[in-house]
């Protein structure tokens, strides 16, 4: 048994999150992914943290490892026509090419869709940038922080007597990438079947309002433009929240508005939500504020963790709100081998996720770090390429390789 | 694309965005209901803020393009009336406790939705939607530091899940075609959503200053520069990038000088290696540009902003409300929309091609199925008689 996509090469030219995201989809699904890279122009995500023992280093930032997993690195200078040529060769022999540069910028290098299609017709490429590649805007550069803001998404989150604070980080590289991968998959299925290549254009703006349609439909059907709502996202339910535990910024989320639920809570926590006016769910709800209030005042002494344990073995929906430490360390991630130790010359040994589904018997890739910049640009040329030895030292002699 | 594929999709909220993005593709996606209606049919917002199992938005915006069958799975007659329509499937797609996982022997590919790991302690634990998302890690460093964690309106552990698993079951697929036998597909809610922490797992061990709960961006020189900042008729967000990005910054300084009073060498900063000199000049250049920045966009409307941003080459965008995204020139130009028709009849506009290909439209074929609308067409496909179909429906199977 072999990984799903075991035996499949894709050329990865892009950077930051989107399109390197979705390279390591498909690494992880056993595909031999190539990331083309330069030291020159060095691909932002590597300036960017954390960094091994807070050391700024291109190969020292665990974002990078993360999001370029089980790939392998050619470094060249595509501002050289040969390095162009260079790419060109490796698209013809590569089933997948994907891109995040603005549109136009590909096709200007002569490595654009129509270019390499013509050479290369079962090629599926798929591009993402912001906007995608049509359209007034499809120009414009942007980052996952714009495309929360675009999306509507950064409009939706935070304290409606402050300023919006927005969803965690460059929100819509965390959404886009799956949208992609699916795409790519089923034009791979499509290409199986009737040896058709396919272009894929995705915008990651737009991929953002599909997480956001019910609040997008709420407008289109209802007339209603919503805006912040602070911790109150969900009207209809109660309890319903993050309640504050002993010590330093600890809380839990408690969901105990079902009837069952909120019967063992109130068990659990028996006298301090006793009260006729917290029996029923309507009750509830007239009463929210200070039912959060009291359950809030019994969350506050009690240690986080012990009370996850006595939530959950009652059966309400409770959870600590998980912070780094948390997602380090975990009794559930670990039971299905999420994170595993991965070496890397750098920045020694490391924990490291691996796929993020699994699949059987076929199988995933194991944890695995990310390439050195031009860790394999010598293997690559000569097995992929087919380049002579000559060939390789030529272009590096003509500084094509870096 | 997926033409040929049939999907039976037991439905979960996790599930649906799975089901979609599949139908979307071309495959042929079933959705199966217990006959009182799917929990997603109870997901807000609804239709003219009116109760309803034909009412749920977020259930018409996640089925489109599927044919719905109810059928209770876990009494005998009704697990045989399944079977029977697995029997020209490829795909099941589960929630948690999944109950076909043995179709994978016939060569089905089996994908099971769970909220937690498979094999871990939390496997069987109580969940809702939120408190998944708030084990993935985003809520906590969502907001402000001086009060709670956030959370996005719109359950996101649904989403992140259903699209993890709309890849594990193409990803099956894939494999299922290559070496002709059945898959079983297991995708965690609580990781999918995890992916929305991005690094956040990351910074133990390696002595990096750990996230805090802000929007505002990390010290530099004692400053914490704000993502978002006023203006006519709404907020703006704004990336003061250093390293990388640091050459939009500087793009940025000379387009707000050319709007209010910034000092030449501050509009000269090489954003690139920033911070540099010494920690007051820093200081000075940083603070004199945020403050130049909050005066400019005081006086702009959030589209003019974004205009400016776009045609200078600067990080800045308008945050837009639904209102905003519907009029947004660009996706509409772009072809995003397509008429998704209501329950009541109406017909709106729905942001239905989240991707374009050279030759393949998403298009937005039939809208999400009223409840039990193809029972009887799909039992009937799947051998059924007539008779057969209501003597089930005669004893509460469907």
């Amino acid at each position: 048994m072999s990984p799903p996509l075991a035996g499949l090469r894709v050329l990865d030219l892009s950077w930051v999150m989107v399109g390197p995201m979705t390279g390591r989809y498909l690494a992880d699904l056993g595909a031999d992914v190539i990331k083309v890279e330069s030291r020159r122009r060095i691909d932002p995500l590597r300036t960017l943290g954390p960094f091994v023992d807070a050391v700024p280093h291109p190969e020292r930032t665990v974002s990078y490892h993360f999001i370029n997993a089980g790939k392998r690195s050619l470094a060249i200078d595509l501002s050289h026509e040969a390095g162009r040529e260079v790419v060109r060769t490796l698209a013809r022999a590569s089933d997948v090419v994907l891109d995040s540069f603005t549109s136009g910028t590909l096709d200007r290098m002569g490595l654009g869709w129509k270019r390499l299609s013509s050479e290369n017709p079962r090629l599926v490429m798929a591009s993402t940038c912001l906007f995608g590649q049509t359209g007034p805007e499809r120009a414009a550069a942007g980052v996952g922080t714009l495309g929360a803001a675009y999306s509507g998404a950064s409009h939706l989150v935070g304290w409606p007597d402050r300023p919006p604070t927005g969803p965690f980080s460059a929100w819509t590289d965390s959404v886009t990438p799956r949208f992609i991968v699916a795409c790519l998959l089923a034009a791979l299925r499509r290409r199986a079947l009737t040896g058709k290549g396919c272009y894929v254009d995705v915008a990651q703006a737009e991929a953002g309002l599909q997480f956001l349609l019910p609040e997008y439909l709420r407008y289109a059907a209802n007339g209603d433009v919503p805006g912040r709502r602070g911790a109150d996202v969900d009207p209809h339910r109660a309890p319903s929240g993050s309640f504050p535990c002993a010590g330093a910024d600890r809380w839990i989320s408690i969901d105990a508005s079902a009837d069952a639920h909120w019967r063992a809570l109130r068990a659990l926590a028996a006298p301090a939500l006793d009260g006729a006016a917290f029996d029923t769910l309507v009750g509830r709800l007239r009463a929210r504020d200070r039912l959060h209030a009291t359950l809030a005042a019994w969350t506050a002494a009690r240690d986080r963790d012990a009370l996850e344990r006595e939530l959950q073995a009652a059966g309400i929906p409770a959870h600590v709100v998980a912070d780094c430490d948390d997602l380090a360390d975990d009794a559930d991630l670990a039971a299905d081998g999420y994170y595993g130790p991965i070496e890397d010359p750098m920045i020694g040994r490391q924990r490291m996720r691996g796929a993020q589904c699994s699949i059987a018997p076929a199988g995933t890739m194991p944890p695995r770090p990310a390439p050195r910049i031009g860790d394999s640009t010598d293997a690559v040329l000569r097995d992929v390429a087919g380049f002579s030895d000559e060939h390789v030292a030529a272009l590096r002699r003509d500084g094509v390789l870096e | 694309m997926l033409n040929g594929v049939r999907v039976l999709e037991v439905s979960r909220p996790q599930t649906m965005l799975a089901g979609r993005v599949l139908a979307d593709l071309g495959a042929d996606v079933v959705v199966v209901e217990p006959p009182g209606g799917a929990p997603g049919r109870r997901l807000p917002p609804f239709l003219g803020e009116r109760a309803g199992l034909e009412r749920g938005l977020a259930w018409h915006a996640l089925n489109r393009n599927k044919r719905g069958v109810t059928i209770d799975v876990d009494c005998t007659d009704g697990r045989d009336a399944f079977l029977r329509l697995a029997a020209g499937a490829q795909v099941v797609i589960e929630g948690e406790q999944p109950r076909f996982e043995s179709l994978t022997e016939r060569g089905v590919v089996h994908c099971a939705v769970r909220a937690f790991s498979a094999n871990g302690p939390k496997r069987d634990i109580a969940y809702t939607d939120r408190t998944v998302v708030a084990a993935a890690g985003p809520p906590y460093y969502t907001g402000d530091g001086d009060r709670g964690p956030l959370h996005l309106p719109v359950p996101q552990a649904m989403m992140e899940a259903g699209a993890e698993a709309a890849v594990a079951v193409l990803a099956g697929l894939a494999a299922r075609e290559r070496d002709g036998a059945g898959q079983r597909a297991g995708v965690s809610m609580r990781v999918a959503a995890m992916m929305s922490a991005f690094s956040a797992p990351y910074y133990r061990g390696t002595k990096e200053a750990k996230p805090q709960r802000t929007s505002a961006r990390r010290p530099v020189v004692g400053i914490r520069a704000p993502q978002f900042y006023a203006c006519r008729d709404g907020f703006v967000q704004v990336n003061i990038s250093t390293g990388g990005f640091g050459a939009l910054t500087r793009r940025m300084t000379e387009w707000v000088a050319t709007r209010v009073p910034l000092a030449a060498d501050v509009v000269d900063t090489d954003w690139t290696r920033f911070p540099y000199g010494d920690d007051a000049d820093a200081a000075r250049r940083l603070q004199s540009t945020i403050d130049a920045l909050t005066a400019a966009f005081a006086a702009m409307t959030k589209f003019e902003i974004g205009d400016a941003a776009r045609e200078h080459g600067f990080f800045a965008a308008p945050l837009l409300d639904m209102s905003d995204v519907a009029r947004f020139a660009q996706y509409r130009e772009r072809g995003l929309w397509a008429k998704q028709t209501l329950p009541d009849g109406r017909a709106i506009d729905a942001p239905v091609r989240f991707a374009h290909f050279t030759d393949f439209t998403i298009e937005s074929g039939r809208p999400a199925p009223a409840l039990s609308e193809h029972t009887h067409e799909l039992l009937e496909e799947a051998g059924l008689s007539g008779a057969e179909i209501q003597a089930l429906f005669a004893h509460g199977v469907i």
